[in-house]
């Protein structure tokens, strides 16, 4: 029998974490990571686990495909939904549709019952960009939300004035994807910005931020952040891609270079 | 599959699983990053009722 191989990408959010739970739109990306498995049962991955870049929506949206006959992505992404509701209750089905399709996705929660998808089709490449980790955070994950619950019922007005700015950058984001006139570098500035101001950004995380920064780089933390000590993985962008790697030599952090807007679910050859 | 608890209510039962329980291990992790990043829909409401019962049980 012929051995079949499939893979799928990681996902990444490129802006709206946080503001997301609060109905924000955010918009997520394939990333070119990706989790590849046989119809022996043989699995690899480059995708890390539990730093929210869809391990579990790829493995689901791989089973989904290794399972599937005719390769029908509508297909593929229905099982891996279900898949992905048998492990984590509610998905919102962000996952497994981007993992699935690959590209860019629009997502907002419009309330707990509906919510709104839309394939972005991109018409200009974004640039590539670079991943760092930042540090694991002291802080669960679980703290770094309920810290945000609490600004939000603390200081609802100021939050809620944030969420706005930050679905501002997202639009911005979505402007550019379509062609639109939106610097890619001036949007990771400002989502950075807000997401400090949102609380959510180390102070050792921030001074890693502007020493990039100073050299002409851009960088916001992708995901939940983190407060005390590091905020996890961060996107890294620089018009010339080649003074970053003098930066981490100088300053010894690790990029790891990565793809956005990768292909969706494949079989491989 | 995974173990999934009633967070909501009889009337509006909301299903998580049980590492949601457990924002500390790896797994109770990986829920909170899906939540954060709107990979996981709770109704407000239910957010808050679980982080109170993740609260409740560590003290």
């Amino acid at each position: 029998m012929k051995t079949i191989k499939v893979s799928a990408p990681a996902k990444l959010i490129l802006s709206g974490e946080h503001s997301v739970v609060y109905g924000y739109p955010a918009i997520a990306t394939a990333v070119n990571l990706r989790l590849t498995a046989n119809s022996l049962g043989e699995i690899t991955s480059d995708i890390p686990i539990g730093a929210g870049m869809g391990s579990s929506a790829a493995f689901a949206v791989v089973s989904s495909a290794l399972k599937s006959k005719e390769f029908d992505l509508e297909k593929i992404n229905d099982m891996a939904y279900q898949i992905e509701k048998g492990l984590h209750g509610k998905p919102s089905g962000v996952d497994n549709t981007v993992v699935t399709y690959g590209g860019f996705l629009w997502y907002r929660k419009e309330n707990e019952n509906f919510k709104t998808f839309k394939q972005i089709k991109a018409k200009v490449k974004l640039p590539k960009i670079m991943l760092l980790n930042t540090g694991s955070p002291t802080e669960t994950t679980k703290e770094m939300v309920e810290m945000v619950g609490q600004r939000y019922i603390s200081k609802k007005s100021s939050t809620e004035s944030i969420f706005r700015n930050i679905e501002s950058v997202t639009k911005g984001f979505l402007d550019l994807l379509l062609g639109g006139s939106e610097d890619f570098g001036d949007l990771i500035y400002e989502n950075e910005k807000l997401l400090e101001e949102l609380g959510v950004v180390s102070k050792a995380t921030k001074e890693v931020v502007r020493i990039i920064e100073k050299a002409g780089g851009r960088v916001k933390i992708s995901g939940a952040g983190g407060k005390k000590d590091g905020s996890g993985m961060a996107i890294v962008y620089h018009k010339d891609i080649e003074k970053l790697s003098l930066i981490g030599k100088k300053h010894g952090f690790l990029f790891k270079p990565v793809k956005i807007g990768e292909e969706g679910v494949r079989i491989e050859k | 599959m995974s173990n999934m608890v009633n967070i909501g209510s009889k009337e509006n039962p909301v299903f998580v699983p049980e590492s949601a329980l457990e924002p500390d291990t790896p797994k109770g992790e990986e829920y909170f990053q899906m939540l954060a990043s709107g990979s996981v829909v709770l109704p407000d409401e239910v957010l808050d009722a679980l982080l109170e019962k993740i609260n409740n049980e560590n003290h």
